[in-house]
């Protein structure tokens, strides 16, 4: 989940920065099958969340019934449809709208991206065990239109030889729901049923039927599919766009939803898990094409056998009427000469026979022509079909390997186990296959170099760590022009001069820029010294550069996670030196008090000793134990002197950012409890000059202090809030304030000392390193609590004064202004 | 309290504070302790003698704020800030606010009694200013608003005649009045009485 929420994020940054801001309306048509407030209720949230996704657009919904589906594709004034399989496929074969994904409904609260329906009778009909007892008996159904309530069963019924509009007593149409058809199957009121998929269910799961009453009639198996189910099952409903739907538009929605979370508002809201790669919908054409009951003007698409098992008989009764017209008018022409013969008299009898032969010969002739008509164009209707045939096979093959590619894709790019090398290996590996060509790279451009970041090449043409002037290769007209570059074969192209062939025999490529930020980190691409038989296509195009995204978004998470893991370690190694610096301070400080007072006693007693006139012996000592004292004093100042080299870095700060770094690091610590952080902050902030990570050091002393304030509490308030505000003339504040059990009041002089802590496991290290700082800052820091109600410690810093702060006169003051 | 000079000693440690009387004693300065800067200026009396020796870092008031809270009473003991290693940026605002000079924890014997010296006679100076300057202003206050208005003039420059036109009077009414004035402040030369006006009011 955190990777899908993650490739999305990257997916969306990169997007992002591709398009030129512009929203335009785009629209999505929702089949409304329970009515128009269901359907807006259920499909909104998707809208809301691809006008997230994909910026530039603003995406709504449209919910449709199916009058008003067919009318709206039609006058294309929806660019995305999602609707049910059934009329999906209608609408492909009518309007040639195309699936870009397939729905992964919710059911049982586990995603399946199939359905199917089941064919039930009551467990005690004896007479019932198969589909063919259905004949003669009765059977309910919810319409005729209904694709999982009544097609699916019709067809494994027509596959038993059963006509459910013949053979059946009676058939009756219950409508929705579904559970009418079932307590009907129960009561007995008619002999058997069918519904989709998961109805019963889902109806013994609500108490409503028991399961053992029913009997499942022609029962199939399917791995991975738990429901009970009669007939072949059947792809879900898909998301589809229309043919005037940009392809580049529908692949960033399809990659969107793609990465829509099982567990969003989004999904949850269309009772869905989010959406996968489109399925196969053949077999739902096949369906229909079986029933003959949706409009497939497309005959082209049946092969000749299945014309002739169709349609033979027409045929035959088609020639036999032929001949038999034939047979009329000969008979007719012969009476009718007959007649004229007897009209006509004998005078003329020879003239006459040899003109009526001639006649005859002519209507001979006619008839012969025409049959000869017939044939070639029966001749030429075969040969388009076999063209269609084939042209059909050839682009099922294309959409069959596409898929199989955006499956493969998606299968590698979602691996948990695979590191992100592996991922960039796989994938190069699968362009290869997918591309037919020999050579895979990622490569890297820095200035006038290509660096062969990773590569995939069996014959051992280029391997990682490789490195090439930019203009022998195409990747440099590829991060030049930031766009795919497809060359099946470089002899005739306009690249036939160009150093990548004559140098580097790259006869074929293929290759897409990877962005990272917006900015050309690199090349994905294919190559080889064979030319390429055919040329890319669009799907190759869509593959290609959906790699590239992917690798452009895993670069930029990778880089943008190490400079966080970077920051942290940074704040850590200056908290251990703070630390450290601290503890000799305070040490030090502990040991100068008592030392003072040694130095000061001896000496005094020193003094007196001569004054009296005393034992010269001992006042010799004492002097010695004064010079021992002093000689401690001076090892601590050199420790100190030795702790205190710390580097200090300068800057002008803006203390929001110093907040937003320690709350987002903070966030994550507490990302399991209960804990809700808010900053407030005041408009028209002042600067500070000062070392922002020591400033985040102490922000986040107080902030761990705060939620370790909170933890100690179970109430429902938990919160802590940070208050950034302008206060005094020139001073800035930051207060931060937990809703924790508050200081005692007479605790409250101490927490800034070093060594003072009311934690079980503390060091009593984090205020005093605070204080330390803040007042090497020129500022205070001091705490209020009220007892109960929580506590709230506060710094206060100078702003920036460019005059004062000039860097010279800080670096004068360094040594004398820091601890460390 | 005594009228000697004393050193008054702030600090929150009882040992450093008890020892660092014991040392002062031994040098014949008198000493006075405090255990914070709440229980100092509940004693404190603006007439004190001598210098005030302040810890920087105590619980409760801090020794910037006493500093602070004397200030606004017009105390003119000069105060030495004692400060631990650490605490050296508090020490640089109190000598910016004012105060006479700081000392690092542990000090050394003849810089601290150095500094007090130079701490007490300098504070004895001022006492001694303030007082005269206390006096003037008594004799002062003896004068009737005319003759303040013709003494500024007098010491402004301006000859009799001049005060005379300026004020509509005569040069021997002026006169008269320069010579109450005179002897009102106890001034025994125009130049004395010139210094005078400028110890009450700096011109």
């Amino acid at each position: 989940m955190r990777y899908a929420k993650s490739l999305f994020l990257c997916c969306a940054l990169l997007v992002a920065a591709q398009v030129v801001a512009k929203d335009t309306e785009i629209r999505i048509g929702v089949l409304a099958f329970r009515g128009v407030e269901t359907a807006r209720s259920m499909w909104s949230p998707t809208a809301r969340y691809l006008s997230k996704a994909v910026p530039g657009y603003r995406i709504s919904i449209l919910p449709l019934n199916l009058a008003e589906m067919q009318r709206a594709v039609d006058l294309a004034r929806v660019d995305f449809v999602i609707t049910n399989t059934g009329n999906y496929v209608d609408l492909e074969s009518q309007y040639g709208i195309s699936r870009i994904l397939t729905l992964k409904n919710r059911r049982q609260g586990k995603p399946y991206t199939e359905f199917g329906a089941v064919i039930f009778t009551r467990a005690d009909q004896e007479n019932i065990q198969n589909l063919r007892d259905l004949k003669g008996r009765s059977f309910m159904a919810v319409s005729r239109d209904a694709f999982g309530g009544f097609q699916m069963a019709w067809r494994e019924l027509a596959d038993h030889d059963i006509d459910p509009f013949r053979d059946f007593r009676k058939l009756r149409f219950a409508g929705f729901p579904q559970d009418k058809i079932v307590h009907a199957v129960h009561k007995g009121e008619v002999d058997a049923g069918t519904v989709r998929t998961d109805t019963l269910e889902r109806m013994a799961f609500e108490g409503k039927i028991e399961l053992k009453d029913f009997r499942i009639l022609n029962p199939r198996e399917t791995a991975g599919f738990p429901f009970w189910h009669s007939t072949r099952l059947y792809p879900e409903w898909p998301f589809a766009k229309l043919k005037h739907t940009s392809d580049k538009l529908a692949q960033r929605v399809a990659v969107a939803l793609l990465t829509l979370p099982a567990d969003s508002e989004a999904a949850l809201a269309a009772q869905s898990a989010g959406w996968t790669i489109p399925l196969d919908y053949a077999p739902v054409h096949e369906l229909f094409r079986q029933l003959k009951v949706r409009p497939h003007d497309n005959l082209g698409r049946l092969s000749p056998g299945q014309i002739w098992d169709e349609y033979g008989h027409w045929f035959v009764i088609a020639i036999v009427a032929l001949l038999l017209m034939i047979g009329i008018t000969a008979y007719v022409l012969r009476a009718s000469h007959r007649i004229a013969v007897s009209e006509q008299a004998l005078r003329k009898e020879v003239q006459e026979r040899k003109l009526a032969e001639k006649k005859l010969a002519a209507h001979r002739d006619t008839l012969e022509q025409r049959v000869a008509e017939r044939t070639q164009e029966l001749n030429l209707l075969n040969r388009t079909l076999q063209e269609d045939i084939v042209a059909r096979t050839l682009a099922e093959e294309t959409l069959r390997k596409s898929e199989s590619a955006l499956r493969t894709l998606h299968d590698i790019t979602s691996s948990r186990s695979l590191s992100f090398t592996k991922k960039v290996e796989a994938l190069l590996r699968t362009g290869c296959e997918h591309f037919a060509l020999s050579v895979g790279a990622l490569t890297r451009i820095e200035g006038d170099i290509c660096h062969i970041q990773q590569a995939y090449a069996p014959g051992g043409e280029i391997a990682s760590g490789d490195q090439l002037p930019l203009s022998d290769t195409f990747c440099a007209v590829v991060s030049q022009s930031q766009d795919s570059l497809g060359i099946p074969d470089v002899n005739g192209s306009e690249f036939s001069t160009h150093p990548c062939f004559s140098e580097h025999r790259r006869q074929a490529y293929f290759g897409a820029p990877v962005l990272v930020s917006g900015l050309v980190f690199g090349t994905l691409s294919f190559s080889d010294t064979k030319p390429r038989n055919e040329s890319f296509t669009k799907v190759d195009t869509d593959v290609l550069l959906l790699m590239a995204q992917w690798i452009g978004g895993e670069l930029e998470r990778t880089t943008a996670e190490a400079r966080a893991r970077q920051h942290q370690a940074e704040l850590a190694h200056v908290a251990r030196l703070s630390t450290m610096g601290e503890m000799a301070s305070g040490i030090a400080h502990e040991l100068n008090q008592p030392l003072t007072a040694i130095v000061n006693y001896t000496r005094g007693c020193v003094k007196r000793m001569r004054q009296n006139h005393g034992d010269a012996k001992v006042q010799d000592i004492m002097k010695k134990v004064t010079t021992e004292a002093e000689r401690a004093g001076q090892i601590i100042l050199r420790v100190r002197e030795f702790v205190r080299k710390g580097e200090l870095r300068h800057d002008i700060v803006d203390l929001r950012d110093v907040v937003k770094t320690v709350t987002e690091m903070a966030k994550s610590q507490i990302r399991y409890e209960d804990i809700n952080i808010q900053v407030i902050t005041d408009t028209d902030l002042p600067l500070v000059f000062a070392d922002k990570i020591q400033l985040e050091q102490v922000v986040l002393n107080l902030v761990r202090n705060a939620i370790d304030a909170i933890r100690e509490r179970a109430d429902t308030n938990r919160k802590l809030s940070i208050h950034i505000g302008r206060t005094g003339d020139d001073d800035v504040s930051v207060r931060v304030t937990d809703t924790g059990q508050g200081i005692p009041s007479d605790k409250r002089m101490e927490i800034f000392d070093p060594f003072f802590t009311t934690k079980e496991d503390g060091m009593g290290m984090g205020l005093s390193i605070s204080r330390s700082i803040i007042e090497a800052h020129n500022g205070r820091i001091f705490v209020k609590s009220i007892s109960e109600q929580g506590t709230t410690v506060e710094f206060v810093l100078p702003a920036h004064d460019p005059a004062l702060h000039d860097k010279k006169s800080v670096a004068r003051l360094k040594p004398l202004r820091t601890r460390l | 309290m005594n009228n000697g000079p004393t050193v008054y000693i702030v600090d929150d440690d009882p040992s450093v504070r008890d020892s660092l009387s014991w040392l002062l004693e031994s040098e014949n300065l008198a000493t006075s302790i405090f255990a914070s800067a709440e229980e100092f200026l509940d004693a404190y009396h603006h007439e004190w003698n001598g210098c005030i020796t302040l810890d920087v870092r105590m619980p409760g008031m801090n020794g910037l704020e006493l500093q602070e809270q004397l200030d606004q009473r017009g105390n003119s003991l000069p105060i030495i800030i004692i400060t631990a290693h650490a605490d050296v940026p508090m020490a640089i605002r109190a000598m910016k606010a004012g105060a006479f000079d700081f000392i690092e924890k542990p000090f050394l014997d003849e810089q601290l009694l150095n500094c007090l010296r130079r701490a007490i006679k300098a504070g004895g100076r001022a006492r001694r200013e303030q007082d005269q300057r206390l006096e003037i202003e008594q004799r002062y206050a003896t004068l009737t608003p005319r003759e303040r208005q013709v003494m500024q003039m007098v010491v402004a420059g301006k000859a009799n005649k001049v005060i005379a036109a300026d004020l509509e009077l005569s040069s021997k009414t002026i006169e008269a009045h320069r010579s109450r004035i005179m002897s009102k402040m106890k001034a025994r030369s125009l130049s004395a009485l010139v210094r005078m006006a400028m110890m009450i009011e700096p011109v």
